[in-house]
């Protein structure tokens, strides 16, 4: 049995996770489930030995556990397989089950390859996969390199198997075949930990279900007492500490930005309309993958719109490109993956800041050349103002904390006057402190200046602390639309009720 | 001068703490090139006699401008990530084309120079259009590109030399001062990258491709657009190399350029700029043309071992690229 | 749309390259058959157009040429005769193509040539190779690698072919049945003694070498040495090498000079390297002005080098008999392919040398006709015999 007592772990500004207990057993799949950054993938971290728990212990079949790296876990019986696969492809099957094991098959430099192979074979047959074990992985399917990773896994004798969303990459039908040695190795008594965000996937497969949010465990119960309603109440949650912001009052502005009937074949979503107002801000609340940014993406131009229009102020607009949604019609979109996406981490704030807005900091109007003195004035100015904890403006961004290169991804559209701000998951790793913060910052852009600001999160209190109306996405469907002003001034648990409602 | 970049200042010294000139200096990646130019001028000054002459300093002053110009053709691709194999090959292209123009239709000087450069230009849209629409690595592009340009310039001119207009050699040998008119022509380029990178919209939007292209994308950046204007930087600077070597040598053949390729990344990585992308320090830059000009010079100078030379070139240029990873370990500890 | 972009694009460039490989395949199918005489546009065949003279004289049973009052008989009406020269480069297009222009006029025999696009052994062997597989079996090449080049000639004799190999020596035991080349350390010797001469047998001179792995670099650097020592009052005062190109012999050169300002002479024995010569005295004379005059003496007649002696600033250059070359080679070939051999098998014929000057550098040309000639007329009783 694989006990976690008390663990809790700490980023600088952030509790990743608070006292967290829970125990998985032999023979049993336990899945876990939370949305981005409830902490999920923390903990994998902890039990494979990656990161070290702040407090609290792991405890392995009654003995505690001091893993200093993967190594370690391996060492331990503790194996994961991750959603990427992590085989070299031009080795053969056999290569890559053995790779960590290779020195007790070599003798005098020389590889028993027979040994090797008759290895490769056991372990093949436990996955129940029927391939010749000097076959390259190149040329298999998505499915089988799962299976041969878990019978990596497996090689390592290994007692707790971690599945990190296993079936992403694989149909349907792969993912059946991986379900079923699933339910053979659970026989054989190895403790398996399934992440996944798909729940019909969970509800089929586990034997009990934890749910996370917000860095605490919210629940832990078996599969019969959790029906999928109660899971994604749980993954939301309650509005507890939600606080009323007040009225923002824009049903009647003028529309900025309208859709209608977005369809697009690459996402497999079909005529998706909605209207957004000067100085509105409206929320699009759903699951990971339910089409909220994907639909934004493709009103953008970043991916293709295979029907519909987009209107900007009225105007038919072609927004082909994210250039031209900048440039001519002015909407700034903030990426969910600021690292990735949004920043350009070896630069400084000032050029990050700076990016999107460099006309602001010409010399003159007639000489369009950046004049450092208003560029510096520029970044200094957002700094201040957003208060990004930084030495100087002259600092990489790469160097910052969450939060802080958060501001600096907002600020760098706020600084480009955009009137329509789309904003995707603004507080994802990003501390208490700089969370609240950042939620003035966006209320203040649609209360104060009068910006057409969308809301992408799957943090419940944050949207409806934010948000005066709000679009319920499940399955690339927009399925509910929550608008009123009273209705948000109710209280939150009401308001986080009424939303769960939307998705049974 | 002063440098252009954003990895800029360190970041983990906490505000306020301010570090001594000296020490902010070691701190700037562009230092142990400047330190390398010292020693180097030290050691074949002291070594030699006629290192330091007048006309030594002169002729050096030349060669390192000119491959100034051939590292410049790089950079410009190096900045976003790319790189271009067919630096040489355009060059000898534009060589060939600025002969034929000049000796076989009779064109005078100031056409002759424009249509070389536009020609110049004109290779690296293609490169960039290729690199656009077949979505292939720069490396493959450009390489092939390499054998195209290279074999249109030896179809053209057989390997023969063409004859120069009368006073085209002016600018290569023109002597200002102590020093040349290729290296004022040199200091002007460098002047311009840096307005380019510095205070010039497109060059931050060259810089932010570079640093993040994904990112630069969702920052409304047209990439591919970028792209293209790099290549074709990258190209024209690469005939603008051309024009200048044969206006110092007084001749035009189809085999300048064949030792560019190597020689332009060579520049950029000595004068500390990351190929992969996003940074261009102007001192670094600048640094590395004189460096690589230095050790070649100085080799002959001292009349080393002709069967060794090779060797020597290596091991000097080893030492000289060693002191920024001595730099970076001095930094670490200043911390 | 995009994608239909892409399609069209490629398209374009398949076209392309099956169009390109078209063209290139039709013209040398055209030679290759040895159809020549309604194409006016062979690309690869030296210019016949002056054969006329000789061909009256060939008849059906064997072929009969009549030069200057001498018979010569061969036993073919038609020879499959081919040279190749390493790289594009003009002492083949103004020397050794015109020795093979020569020949065919006066032989009323077609030679195809090929021109490799690179200096290596590698490109040499895959050109010859594809022409030996078009029928051609008499080569006249120039051994890009002095090691490798015996490979390819060893190779073509298995096949039948016959060999000659010219423009440079090979690495002993070389596998042709003769090389005509010039021979580089007397030039490189006679050269130095004549610079010597020209500077009053004292002062220093530098000395300007190619690749160092290359045979005839080797011989002469000896060849410089060995004319220096019998001078006590001259040395070399720097060597500078390992030139592989024009532009990398300038700037060794120029720098080569202004390390040495006070010497008297330099002296070029490659013909890479005195093209970088001529460069660097030409930017030298014009950038630095209390220059005095650099004795200079190079090798062969390339432009830089001839304008260089037209300005004054180079004293002399050696000329190759190129003409020689490429004339003399085919006859031998001719020769060989009726069943004659070498009297000495690899024997290395000089085609001598000129030494060319301000005062013969409009007539040097007579003098290299006249030394082709003298061999050419010593075929039969010095070089070949009867098989």
């Amino acid at each position: 049995m694989l006990e976690l007592k008390h663990i809790s772990k700490y980023f600088p500004g952030v509790k990743a996770l608070q006292d967290i207990s829970v125990d998985f057993r032999e023979g049993e799949i336990h899945a876990i489930l939370g949305e981005n950054g409830a902490g999920k993938s923390t903990l994998m971290k902890i039990i494979c030995g990656i990161y070290q728990a702040d407090e609290g212990t792991v405890v392995l079949d009654g003995k505690e556990l001091h893993l200093k790296g993967y190594k370690d876990a391996i060492n331990s019986g503790i194996s994961i397989v991750n959603q990427e696969i992590n085989l070299i492809p031009d080795a053969s099957i056999a290569e890559n089950i053995i790779l960590d094991k290779m020195h007790r098959f070599t003798k005098a430099g020389f590889v028993d390859w027979k040994g090797v192979h008759e290895m490769a074979s056991k372990y093949l047959k436990m996955v129940k996969l029927d391939l010749n074990p000097k076959m390259p992985v190149r040329h298999l399917s998505a499915a089988n390199k799962q299976l041969i990773q878990i019978a990596k896994a497996l090689s390592s004798e290994a007692k707790v198997l971690m599945l990190d969303e296993p079936t992403s990459s694989l149909t349907q039908y792969e993912a059946k075949i991986l379900f079923d040695l699933v339910a053979d190795l659970k026989k054989q008594g190895v403790i398996m930990i399934f992440v996944s965000h798909k729940l019909e996937e969970v509800q089929a497969i586990s034997d009990r279900v934890t749910v996370f949010r917000d860095g605490c465990l919210v629940g832990t119960d078996t599969i019969e007492n959790m029906p999928r309603d109660r899971i994604v109440q749980m993954m939301i949650g309650r509005s507890s500490s939600y606080i009323y912001r007040g009225r923002l009052d824009a049903e009647n502005n003028e529309i900025a930005l309208e859709a209608k009937n977005i369809c697009s074949k690459k996402y497999g979503f079909e005529n998706l309309s909605f209207q957004l107002r000067r100085g509105e801000l409206l929320g699009f609340y759903g699951l990971v993958g339910s089409g909220r940014t994907e639909l934004i993406r493709t009103i953008l131009g970043v991916d293709k719109m295979t029907g519909g229009e987009v209107y900007v102020n009225g105007q038919l607009a072609k927004t082909t490109s994210l250039s031209d949604s900048l440039h001519k019609y002015h909407i700034g979109y903030v990426t969910e993956n600021r690292k990735e996406e949004g920043l350009f981490l070896d630069y400084s704030i000032r050029m990050n800041i700076c990016m999107n807005s460099l006309q602001k900091d010409y010399i003159s109007p007639t000489l369009p050349l950046i004049s450092s003195k208003k560029e510096s004035k520029n970044a200094e100015e957002y700094r201040q103002k957003l208060e990004i904890r930084a030495p100087s403006i002259d600092t990489k961004v790469g160097s910052l904390s969450g939060g802080n290169q958060q501001k600096v991804s907002i600020a760098k559209w706020l600084s480009a006057d955009c009137d329509i701000i789309i904003i995707d998951e603004p507080t994802v790793g990003v501390d208490i402190g700089a969370k609240e913060y950042i939620h003035r910052l966006i209320w203040n852009m649609a209360e104060k200046e009068k910006k057409a600001v969308i809301l992408i999160s799957s943090d419940m209190n944050e949207m409806i602390s934010l948000a005066r109306r709000i679009l319920i996405f499940k399955d690339r469907k927009i399925v509910n639309e929550l608008k009123g002003e009273e209705f948000f001034a109710r209280p939150g648990e009401e308001i986080s009720a009424e939303i769960g409602k939307s998705f049974i | 001068m002063s440098k252009v970049t954003n990895e800029a200042r360190q970041t983990n010294r906490p505000a306020g703490k301010q570090l001594s000139p000296l020490k902010r200096f070691f701190m700037e990646p562009y230092s142990s090139a400047v330190v390398a130019i010292v020693l180097l001028l030290a050691v074949f000054s002291i070594s030699t006699d006629s290192f330091l002459s007048q006309y030594n300093l002169f002729n050096l002053s030349r060669t390192a401008s000119i491959y100034a110009f051939i590292a410049a053709a790089q950079l410009m691709v190096a900045v976003i990530g790319g790189m271009n194999l067919a630096v040489g090959a355009v060059g000898s292209l534009s060589t060939v084309l600025m002969g034929e123009m000049m000796q076989n239709y009779g064109w005078g000087t100031v056409p002759t120079v424009i249509v070389t450069i536009l020609v110049g230009g004109i290779c690296g849209v293609i490169n960039g259009f290729l690199i656009n629409k077949l979505k292939l690595q720069p490396f493959v592009i450009t390489l092939a590109m390499s054998f195209v340009y290279n074999g249109i310039s030896v179809g053209i001119s057989h390997g023969m030399p063409y004859e120069l207009n009368e006073g085209f050699d002016a600018l290569g040998r023109q002597q200002v001062g102590p020093t040349s008119m290729l290296f004022i022509l040199m200091v002007i380029m460098v002047v311009v990258l840096l307005i380019f990178f510095r205070y010039l919209r497109v060059g931050r939007d060259v810089l932010a491709v570079g640093g993040n292209a994904t990112a630069a994308a969702l920052s409304g950046i047209k990439v591919d657009r970028v792209n293209i204007l790099c290549n074709t930087a990258s190209c024209m600077f690469a005939a603008i190399a051309a024009l200048l070597w044969a206006s110092r040598s007084g001749s035009a053949t189809s085999t300048t350029g064949s030792d560019w390729m190597l020689y332009s990344f060579a520049i950029c990585a000595i004068g500390g700029i990351r190929l992969n992308g996003g940074n261009f320090t102007a001192i670094g830059f600048f640094c590395g043309a004189w460096i690589l000009t230095m050790i070649r010079n100085g080799l002959t100078m001292m009349n080393v071992d002709i069967y060794y030379e090779q060797a020597f070139l290596g091991v000097i240029i080893l030492l000289a690229v060693s002191l920024e990873s001595l730099r970076l370990k001095m930094a670490e500890q200043m911390k | 749309m995009k994608k239909n972009h892409k399609r069209i694009l490629a398209l374009v460039c398949a076209l392309t390259i099956v169009l390109g490989l078209a063209a290139c395949a039709k013209e040398d199918g055209t030679t290759a058959s040895g159809d020549t005489a309604n194409t006016e546009n062979t690309t690869n065949t030296a210019d016949t157009s002056s054969s006329d003279g000789a061909a009256e004289n060939s008849e059906s049973a064997g072929n009969t040429v009549t030069l200057d009052g001498v018979t010569w008989e061969f036993q073919q009406d038609e020879y499959k005769l081919c040279c190749y020269w390493p790289s594009p480069d003009e002492f083949f297009d103004n020397y050794v193509l015109k020795g093979i222009e020569g020949f065919e006029a006066d032989f009323g025999q077609e030679v195809e040539y090929a021109v490799g696009t690179e200096w290596t052994q590698n490109v040499e062997n895959q050109t010859v190779e594809a022409l030996a597989a078009q029928g051609y079996d008499c080569f006249m090449i120039f051994g890009a690698d002095t090691a490798g080049a015996n490979g390819l000639y060893e190779e073509l004799y298995n096949a039948g072919c016959q060999v000659i190999n010219y423009g440079g020596l090979v690495n002993d035991p070389q596998e042709s049945a003769l090389t005509l080349a010039s021979d580089v350390y007397v030039q490189a010797y006679e050269s130095t003694k004549k610079l010597i001469e020209y500077m009053g047998e004292e002062g220093t001179i530098i000395n300007v070498l190619e690749n160092l792995g290359d045979v005839n670099t080797v011989k002469r650097q000896q060849g410089v040495e060995d004319a220096v020592a019998e001078y006590p009052n001259v040395s070399i005062c720097q060597t500078v090498a390992d030139i592989k190109t024009v532009d990398e012999g300038y700037t060794k050169v120029s720098d080569a000079i202004t390390a040495n300002p006070d010497v008297t002479g330099i002296i070029a024995t490659g013909g890479t390297a005195s093209k970088g010569v001529a460069n660097a005295l030409s930017d030298y004379y014009a950038t630095k002005s209390d220059a005095t005059h650099i004795f200079a003496a190079t090798q062969d007649q390339s432009t830089e080098v001839m304008n260089g002696i037209a300005a004054g600033y180079i004293d002399h250059t050696i000329g190759q008999n190129g003409y020689g070359m490429g004339y003399i080679s085919n006859v031998l070939l001719m020769y060989l392919k009726d069943g004659w051999v070498p009297q000495n098998w690899g024997e290395h014929i000089d085609t001598g040398m000129v030494v060319i000057n301000k005062d013969n550098m409009e007539t040097y040309q007579e003098e290299i006709e006249a030394v082709t000639n003298e061999i050419v007329s010593t075929i039969e009783t010095d070089i070949l015999k009867q098989g």
